[in-house]
């Protein structure tokens, strides 16, 4: 019993010990001055992280719009509402789908490969090196992935959006003969910009800022072995997607919740 | 129904006005109006059955000075109003008030002890000539139905009312629509004489409960309970 | 090995599509700017009830969006609700009986304001209010006159 108890006081030190490392990564990543070379490896970063998941986001989104216009204007058409199958997907995909569904691709994608690179640098000695140096590696390699990582992730989930509702509309009006003007203009009435779009933007970059964080600090934490690399690899990924979850309850109740 | 009572109950209120040339203020037009309703109501009631057509009129003579149904009329016939010759309006005005009678007339005769408060007016006029007078009924199941009157004042120095909203629902607006579908009616032509003469008719099948909502006011969309 | 320039040029490309998805999700998805191009002008209507009218809900003339909610104030004395409203220019010549209703939309219920114009000569001019009015009805309150209507007969 007392053993349990001690194991579980250790885990608790461990993962207070680990948010506090994480949060010193952070802050000495944004803290230092912008050197001269720092816009090349912040545009390289964007590229890794940002372009190349480009084609995951722009498969998954097209699919993911037409299902949820195939399966709404099948429940919508049973009470005669098929026009509202444009408002529906709509609000749905700006509001929850596009910034949960893209944070989970984003972290199992470009997250899961930030922390093997930044692993594999601790593995083979290349921070320590970078120190010896005198090369600051927070500047150097973490700062420009969280910078890129906070830039590429709003933009993905803005072409998952625009990609999901062309798929959606794609599905409802070509294939499934929704009347256009229904489709979209039963959208415009019912979609707010502020309401809908920005607080789905705002969980996007609360989103972006908390895996890049994650992913960034696995790898700084990682243990310098091939399984610790891929103990760190996991780890992203699994704490990355939960917490967009848990975070996504907890804005959602915030920003839409109605408290009695 | 106590829905039909109501609205036959401004119907009554108007009773009160043509008596007292002196009562100048909205108020008290509508406060004497509504003592003058149960009287007539408990005499209507012995003599309905034998002679309905003498409570009609009764009913009429009385609304003649109290509601302003030149401006009421126009308010119903609201486009259209510029479109229609004197004649017209004049008949319209005249089937309007006749359809407001024998359409409701029978209806006030549910009504009974039921409380009637007419509220002190709690605020300044807006405007010189407009006011509302707010009216409370309280039914013997203890709901209250709150009446506002939009009265305003003639140029004969007195005050009548031009419209009513009884729980929440504007009979003018309502009304305004019943007109302007069947003038839209294919069945009509869109001929002023015709919605006209129909007037009576369409009146008796407007359901309230369908005001305000997925446009299913059109004078069809009764359940049935509409026929006397 | 990628040449820095692809990168950069890939980078850019990027960013501009974010950037087009956002003015697609604006002006297509959120109907920002759908209107009118000739301005606006405004009118107030005083309510009893306004439940589930929002900012940004249309007003609408015949099942025609003419304009939309600009802001919901309250007059605490009076227990009303103030809703102002922006309308095209090109819908002039209300007259200063016409009605403001406000009504539930189709199957996913969004509440809106529908005008009836009125009869009367002079009409509403920027700034004026109309007093010719209904509030949101609720279900309750239709579902006790329905059933009253079917218990009295």
């Amino acid at each position: 019993m007392l053993r349990y108890l001690r194991l579980l006081g250790q885990w608790a030190l461990d993962w207070i010990g680990a948010l506090g490392r994480a949060t010193l990564v952070w802050f000495w990543s944004m803290a230092g001055v912008p050197q001269r070379d720092d816009l090349k490896l912040l545009v390289k970063q964007v590229y890794q992280i940002g372009v190349l998941s480009l084609i995951i986001i722009i498969l998954s989104a097209f699919s993911i719009g037409a299902v949820l216009a195939l399966q709404g204007y099948t429940q919508l058409a049973r009470v005669g509402a098929e026009e509202s199958v444009g408002l529906g997907v709509a609000l749905v995909l700006l509001r929850e789908l596009g910034p949960v569904v893209t944070g989970l691709l984003f972290a199992g994608r470009a997250g899961s490969a930030i922390t093997a690179e930044i692993a594999l640098m601790k593995a083979t000695d290349q921070l320590s090196s970078m120190e010896m140096m005198g090369v600051d590696p927070l500047h150097r390699i973490a700062a420009p992935r969280l910078w890129a990582g906070m830039i590429s992730m709003p933009l993905l989930t803005l072409i998952f959006n625009a990609v999901a509702i062309g798929g959606a509309a794609l599905v409802g009006v070509d294939w499934l003969g929704v009347d256009q003007g229904g489709f979209w203009g039963g959208m415009q009435d019912g979609v707010e910009w502020w309401e809908d779009i920005g607080k789905g933007m705002i969980k996007t970059v609360l989103f972006a800022m908390v895996i890049s964080w994650i992913a960034v600090f696995q790898g700084y934490d990682s243990t310098p072995t091939p399984e610790g690399m891929s103990i760190a690899t996991t780890k992203t990924v699994v704490y990355s997607s939960v917490a967009v979850l848990a975070l996504d309850f907890m804005l959602t109740l915030v920003m839409y919740g109605e408290f009695k | 129904m106590m829905w039909k009572s109501m609205v036959a109950l401004f119907v009554c209120l108007l009773l009160g006005g043509a008596v007292r040339a002196d009562a100048q203020d909205p108020t008290a037009v509508i406060r004497t109006a509504s003592d003058s309703l149960v009287k007539v109501i408990n005499e209507g009631k012995t003599y309905f059955d034998k002679d309905p057509d003498r409570f009609y009129a009764q009913i009429q003579n009385v609304l003649d000075p109290t509601v302003d149904f030149a401006k009421f009329a126009q308010g119903v016939m609201a486009v259209y109003y510029k479109r229609a010759t004197p004649p017209q309006r004049e008949r319209f005005q005249s089937t309007f008030k006749t359809g407001l009678v024998r359409t409701y007339g029978k209806a006030l005769l549910d009504f009974g002890d039921e409380k009637i408060d007419v509220l002190p007016s709690d605020r300044p006029r807006t405007q010189p000539d407009r006011d509302v007078v707010k009216m409370e009924i309280h039914s013997k199941e203890g709901k209250v139905y709150p009446v506002l009157y939009s009265m305003r004042l003639c140029d004969d120095g007195q005050w009548r009312m031009y419209n009513i909203v009884i729980n929440g629902i504007n009979m003018g607006i309502t009304y305004r629509n019943q007109f302007a579908t069947a003038m839209k009616a294919p069945e009509n032509h869109g001929s002023l004489d015709e919605v006209i003469n129909q007037w009576a008719e369409t009146i008796a099948h407007i359901d309230p409960a369908k005001q305000g909502n997925p446009e299913g006011g059109s004078a069809a969309a009764t359940e049935g309970a509409g026929d006397e | 090995m990628i040449r820095m320039r692809t990168i950069e040029i890939s980078v850019g490309a990027f960013v501009l599509a974010g950037i087009l998805c956002l003015v697609f999700l604006a002006f297509r998805v959120s109907g920002v700017g759908v209107g009118s191009t000739s301005g606006t002008y405004t009118l107030l209507a005083k309510f009893d009830d306004v439940a589930g009218l929002r900012v940004r809900s249309k007003v609408s003339l015949a099942g025609v969006t003419i304009g939309r909610v600009a802001k919901i104030g309250v007059d605490s004395e009076l227990g009303e609700a103030i809703v102002t409203m922006e309308i095209n220019n090109d819908v002039k010549n209300l007259p200063i009986d016409t009605g403001a209703r406000i009504q539930t939309e189709g199957f996913l219920g969004g509440r809106y304001v529908s005008l009836s114009p009125g009869g009367e000569e002079k009409t509403l001019q920027n700034g004026d209010t109309i007093t010719n009015t209904q509030g949101a009805i609720g279900l309750e309150s239709l579902i006790d006159q329905f059933i009253g209507k079917m218990g009295s007969k």
